[in-house]
């Protein structure tokens, strides 16, 4: 496809994230690089066609195998190739017996893990392990478990990790008699996640997702089963569904959070939402008054420390955005409870300080 | 550090990457020929230099990447069917005013691909090998869209679905219990302003509220919280604001500076972040940001199909009323 004359001479359609910005070639220069890079071209594009063709003529042998393979080494992002790559093993495994496929599907888990080391954000090859392991019934999932948890120590926020970490536990968890001990054991993996870095947004959604799903149905275990207290206490609130208990059990998490790193914006939405209409309607009006109470004063001691550090002598923007967000809670539950000038100040201290989101401070209403 | 839109040498950019292929990395993206298409003739068209390729070249270029298995469109001739590059195919052919130009037999086909898509739950699949995300919910509804070929039996289910993504911080993700991604709120909010359905969003303010403060220092946007801002979310953020009607919320004036310092003021194209690499989608998704901010002359954007607003002005509004 061309629909201009002559030839490119720059960049490629590729996304590129984070790479060097590379110089522009004067027209003698690509064209010594366009000659340099002839005969790879060349051999480039003959594997491409060959593969391409003999997906169209639907030819599963060992070596149309051997060219797929060779072709996504060169280039993962040829999801076509990956589907003929389907095709194949779907063809080979036709008829076997769960042992034999297993086997074929443990290889193929292995070449996809070997271009995930090199490409760990590419859809297509993440796309083709999952693929791989819904066809497996013999998969090893403790295994995929620690593959993943070699990943996140690479990069904790990958969303691709993530979302096939997910994928892994819905699959143990279709297969489990006790799938909340699973769901309970993610939220220790959280937890873990979280102490480590408080500012892992990725650890701190997961978390809102199995603490529903906890609230939903949790298991009875044993102190010594859980071994850690905090987390036996964590697991008694669930199972007696103690919202008022989770609230200030949970504030205090958040407290550690905000006192670690008040700059990091993680932790402040994760608060929002634990004060939230979610939670506050499962408890009684003073339990909501007590503890929205608190945390506007705990937040405000916390403000009061960063006016002091702050060369400029400036509030924290997150504190205040918290305090109106908690007053703004408040004020549905007792009006009276909220001194309007306050309020009023805080929103004209946030203009100034954050002054890129001005407007959104003009327009918020009580 | 520029502070003007360098406007021929993005046109020059876009151009010099649909001559003939030269090197190994410009035959090695193939799968993304379909997209980049788009991008590319997006930017022609807000730079208001559509004329620069050959309309009739381009529609038998998109006619020739019909997949005959199914009727779907690849990312070029010989690869398979997507959901991905469909909607880049039919969204070049709208921009061109060329739907008519496929015969109704094609039509009919590449609609019934994107149904046959549907899974039982309301979401999309890309392909047949069932990958879901909310990114193929919005490509199906945008086809189906611009095909005037909605119906309630698609769109409700598909909307019933996506309400499932939305997280505890008001935006959604790639599918239920997935974290939250600031691209994932152009194609969830896509989807419910495409079907007439924004009305059922819950928590709006917390969702405005997250997305404006994707704007951090510098003034560039970022996709989740605590990341580096990218050029791109100027697109899915600013978008998702424009459909809540919330532009305002951020700060235009400095995201059009961010925007401006990632030219490539030799090669013409913009990259992720000031001094990188430039790619056509950034080049796309930048100057489209800076249409919906209002800069200079360019072409106006629809901030819900991503098409000039000249383009989407003749589409059919769901739900349609039969006469």
């Amino acid at each position: 496809m061309s629909f201009v004359r002559g030839y490119s001479q720059n960049s490629s359609f590729e996304s590129i994230h984070g790479r060097e910005k590379s110089a522009k070639l004067s027209e003698s220069e690509a064209l010594k690089r366009m000659e340099m890079e002839r005969p790879k071209v060349d051999k480039y594009k003959e594997l491409n066609e060959l593969v391409l063709n003999s997906k169209l003529n639907k030819i599963y042998n060992k070596q149309s195998f051997e060219l797929i393979t060779k072709l996504l080494e060169i280039n993962p992002e040829l999801y076509t190739v990956w589907n003929y790559r389907k095709e194949y093993l779907i063809n080979e495994i036709d008829g076997m017996n769960e042992i034999n496929k297993h086997e074929i599907l443990e290889n193929e888990l292995y070449f996809v893990l070997k271009q995930l080391k090199k490409f760990p954000k590419s859809y297509w090859i993440w796309n083709h392990r999952i693929w791989c392991l819904k066809l497996d019934n013999l998969s090893d999932w403790e295994n995929e478990l620690k593959l993943i948890k070699q990943f996140l120590t690479v990069d904790s926020r990958n969303f691709h990790v993530w979302s096939y970490r997910r994928f892994i536990i819905k699959c143990m968890k279709d297969i489990s008699k006790d799938s909340d001990i699973i769901d309970f054991e993610e939220f220790k993996f959280t937890t873990s996640m979280i102490n480590k870095d408080i500012s892992n947004y990725s650890a701190w959604h997961n978390r809102s997702k199995l603490i529903e799903m906890l609230f939903n149905k949790s298991p009875v275990l044993s102190k010594d089963d859980v071994g850690d207290n905090k987390l036996f206490q964590y697991l008694l609130i669930f199972n007696n569904k103690d919202i008022n208990e989770f609230l200030i059990k949970e504030l205090e998490l958040f407290k550690t959070a905000i006192y670690t790193d008040p700059d990091d914006s993680s932790v402040w939405f994760y608060m929002k939402w634990l004060i939230s209409e979610y939670f506050l309607n499962k408890i009684e009006n003073d339990e909501k008054i007590d503890i929205i109470t608190k945390l506007i004063n705990d937040i405000k001691e916390l403000n009061e420390l960063e006016i002091e550090d702050n060369e400029n002598g400036n509030d924290n923007k997150w504190c205040l955005i918290s305090i109106v967000y908690l007053m703004k809670q408040l004020y549905k539950i007792d009006k009276l409870l909220v001194n309007l000038d306050e309020f009023n100040n805080y929103l004209t201290i946030l203009q100034k300080i954050d002054p890129m989101k001005r407007n959104r401070y003009i327009e918020l209403n009580i | 550090m520029n502070e003007s839109l360098l406007a021929e040498k993005h046109v020059m950019y876009v151009k010099d990457l649909f001559r003939h292929p030269a090197y190994l990395i410009h035959f090695m993206a193939d799968h993304l020929k379909m997209n980049a298409l788009y991008w590319g003739l997006g930017t022609l068209f807000l730079l208001k230099h559509q004329k620069e390729f050959e309309r009739s070249e381009v529609i038998q270029f998109v006619i020739s990447c019909i997949d005959e298995s199914n009727g779907g469109f690849g990312a070029a001739p010989k690869h398979d069917a997507h959901m991905l590059s469909t909607l880049s195919a039919i969204q070049v052919l709208k921009m061109y005013d060329a739907i008519d130009e496929l015969t109704d037999e094609q039509k009919d086909r590449v609609i019934n691909f994107v149904k046959s898509m549907q899974l039982e739950d309301g979401s999309f699949q890309g392909d047949r090998f069932g990958e879901v995300d909310t990114r193929f919910v919005y490509n199906a509804i945008q086809c189906l869209s611009l095909l005037e070929a909605l119906t309630p039996e698609i769109v409700n289910p598909a909307v019933e679905w996506i309400l499932q993504c939305q997280n505890f911080d008001g935006c959604f993700g790639m599918v239920p219990g997935a974290e939250s991604h600031a691209a994932q709120a152009f194609t969830c909010l896509g989807v419910l302003a495409i079907t007439n359905n924004l009305d059922k969003l819950p928590n709006c303010e917390l969702l405005e509220w997250w997305l404006s403060d994707r704007q951090i220092e510098g003034g560039g946007l970022n996709g989740r919280p605590e990341k580096l801002p990218d050029v791109c979310y100027s697109w899915w953020v600013l978008s998702s604001l424009s459909m809540l009607g919330k532009l305002h919320y951020i700060d235009g004036a400095k995201l059009q500076g961010f925007i401006l310092s990632c030219q490539d003021d030799s090669k013409g194209g913009i990259s992720d972040r000031p001094d990188k690499e430039v790619d056509v989608y950034h080049t796309f998704f930048g100057i489209a940001g800076l249409s919906l901010l209002g800069y200079g002359d360019l072409t106006p954007i629809n901030p819900i199909y991503c098409l000039p607003v000249s383009v989407t002005d003749t589409i059919k509004q769901y739900p349609y009323r039969f006469t």
